[in-house]
């Protein structure tokens, strides 16, 4: 038996990573998966770059900007297994949509009328001198960031004058909606479904319609660990295209989604999860519902294998956020990130 | 001499107060702490620290990283984490369960000797807590065992040294603490009424 750490946040697509560790799947390939719950995106990257854990579920932009050293430190990750695309949502604050409804009917039927409707809102609160609105994402390099900017970009909002981004970590979500500190937020599942829950806001656009198929999580290692050469770390892919596929098939929908809400996991309602792997969603206190076939996805389609055009992908997006002065070398690296050699060699 | 400001944020109020304790010692006129979860976005630009110290068990980290980022909010920190030539340290500060963002400017050596100061009260704080409920741990214990030693001298109309005595002969042949034989039979008096 080899051991390996791996670090996650509670988030919906975490679950292959879970289904490995908890359904036998990492077992069968000769490895004991310790699993340790974290809170911030930053914990996960501090402890992954001092070798508290040897692999950690990661936001793709967060693998790209801590290769490219744009946060705190340079320390160069390699992505050797995508975990999941898309999954996200924006959910606005019941005044700011209840605001946008009032611009004309069916603002809130279809992502595009929301956004056009929310440019009107945001260029009349400027006529009027009101205060800018405010949106959290959960981390500065993250898909929830980027998707902000193109919803808002939809309506005509140019995200670095009309409004303001921050960054809050989804459990305090709700609460600065209700402190009226942010008026909208874009945050991975079940997030947004919780909010709709407790009655504190709409979810009004999916990840899945503003960037179909959008590479979400990774599970990324050091450039320099023995998961990258040795025999390790195709066993632990081979344990997580295995467990992809079982997080993906509808039939083990009720199972997994009662595994992750367990206490010692999620510590959260196994009916949300189950909403939010189904992709059935509930938009707002009313019950208006939403259907994304794809809203949230594990496996199938050569999701799973690294492409390094999703590291070119996330770099656009980065020079686009003014989060990186756009250059050559940048670029390559950003790519390099995406490595097909682990995965390559797991089916060899 | 230069004011300089540090903010706590730590969901332990006793915790802070150590930590604050520590930094008034190194110099810093003015130290703000922060619990609630919500009011960091509010406050910090108010605040403009010079150096931001969050335990790891708290989410608002994020936040923290976007502001000294991107936000014009706040002055341009850097982090100790930067500095990779002391890679023990920061194992030692995650190992602690601290972390410290520094504006840019303040002098390293200072710096290295703040964080230092962090992890030496973490670490003090976590072993005071764990002799804490060690203790607690301990009075549960005494009153379990106090409770069980009751109902066997009811049962067996026996005193209580010869009650203490059964205890502590069973627990040994089973291999088990007293404490863990006088759950059980508390559990099994109150199953049976």
């Amino acid at each position: 038996m080899i051991d390996i750490r791996i670090g996650y946040l509670p988030l919906t697509d975490a679950a292959s990573l879970i289904a490995a560790a908890d359904f036998g799947f990492a077992e069968k390939e000769g490895l004991r998966i310790e699993l340790q719950r974290d809170v911030s995106w930053a914990n996960l990257r501090d402890k992954l770059i001092v070798g508290h854990i040897e692999a950690a579920h990661m936001l793709a932009p967060l693998a790209v900007a801590t290769t490219l050293g744009l946060g705190q430190l340079r320390t160069a990750l390699r992505a050797i297994f995508v975990l999941s695309a898309n999954g996200n949502a924006i959910t606005l604050s019941n005044a700011l949509a209840a605001e946008v409804a009032a611009v004309r009917p069916g603002a809130l039927d279809s992502y595009t009328e929301t956004a056009l409707a929310l440019g009107g809102v945001v260029a009349r609160r400027r006529a009027e001198g009101l205060r800018p609105l405010t949106f959290a994402a959960v981390f500065p390099f993250s898909s929830h960031t980027y998707l902000l900017r193109r919803f808002l970009a939809l309506g005509g909002v140019d995200s670095t004058i009309g409004v303001e981004i921050v960054v809050v970590p989804p459990p305090y979500m709700v609460d600065c909606i209700d402190k009226g500190l942010i008026d909208g937020f874009c945050v991975g599942s079940p997030w947004n479904s919780l909010a709709v829950d407790q009655g504190r806001g709409v979810i009004v656009a999916l990840g899945s319609e503003l960037m179909p198929d959008a590479v979400e999580k990774v599970l990324a290692v050091q450039a320099g660990s023995s998961l990258m050469t040795g025999p390790a770390g195709p066993k632990l892919v081979r344990a997580l295209d295995a467990a992809s596929r079982f997080v993906a098939d509808p039939e083990q929908r009720l199972r997994l989604s009662e595994a992750l809400a367990r206490p010692e996991r999620f510590d959260m309602s196994a009916e949300v999860i189950g909403r939010t792997l189904s992709g059935d969603l509930i938009l707002d206190a009313d019950g208006r519902t939403r259907h994304a076939a794809r809203f949230i996805r594990f496996a199938g389609e050569g999701l799973n294998r690294p492409d390094p055009a999703t590291g070119s992908l996330v770099y656009g997006e980065m020079v686009a956020a003014g989060q990186v002065k756009p250059g050559a070398e940048g670029a390559q690296t950003a790519a390099q990130v995406f490595t097909r050699e682990v995965y390559d060699r797991s089916f060899a | 001499m230069e004011q300089l400001k540090a903010l706590i944020v730590d969901e332990s109020p006793i915790r802070a107060a150590i930590i604050e304790e520590g930094l008034r010692e190194a110099g810093f006129s003015e130290v703000v702490r922060l619990d609630t979860t919500v009011r960091l976005i509010a406050r910090i630009g108010e605040i403009d620290p010079d150096i931001v110290v969050i335990d790891l068990a708290n989410p608002q980290r994020d936040t923290l990283e976007q502001m000294f980022l991107v936000s014009r909010l706040v002055k341009r920190p850097i982090t100790m984490f930067v500095d990779q030539s002391d890679a023990d340290q920061t194992r030692a500060a995650i190992e602690a369960g601290v972390s410290a963002y520094v504006v840019d400017g303040l002098r390293r050596d200072r710096v290295k000797n703040i964080v230092e100061m962090c992890v030496t009260r973490f670490r003090a704080y976590a072993r005071l807590e764990g002799e804490l409920s060690q203790a607690r741990n301990a009075l549960e214990d005494r009153k379990t065992i106090d409770r069980a030693k009751a109902i066997v001298m009811k049962a067996r109309g026996i005193g209580e040294e010869e009650a203490y005595a059964l205890l502590r002969s069973t627990a040994m042949n089973k291999k088990k603490r007293i404490a863990e034989i006088a759950r059980s039979i508390v559990t099994a008096s109150e199953l049976l009424g």
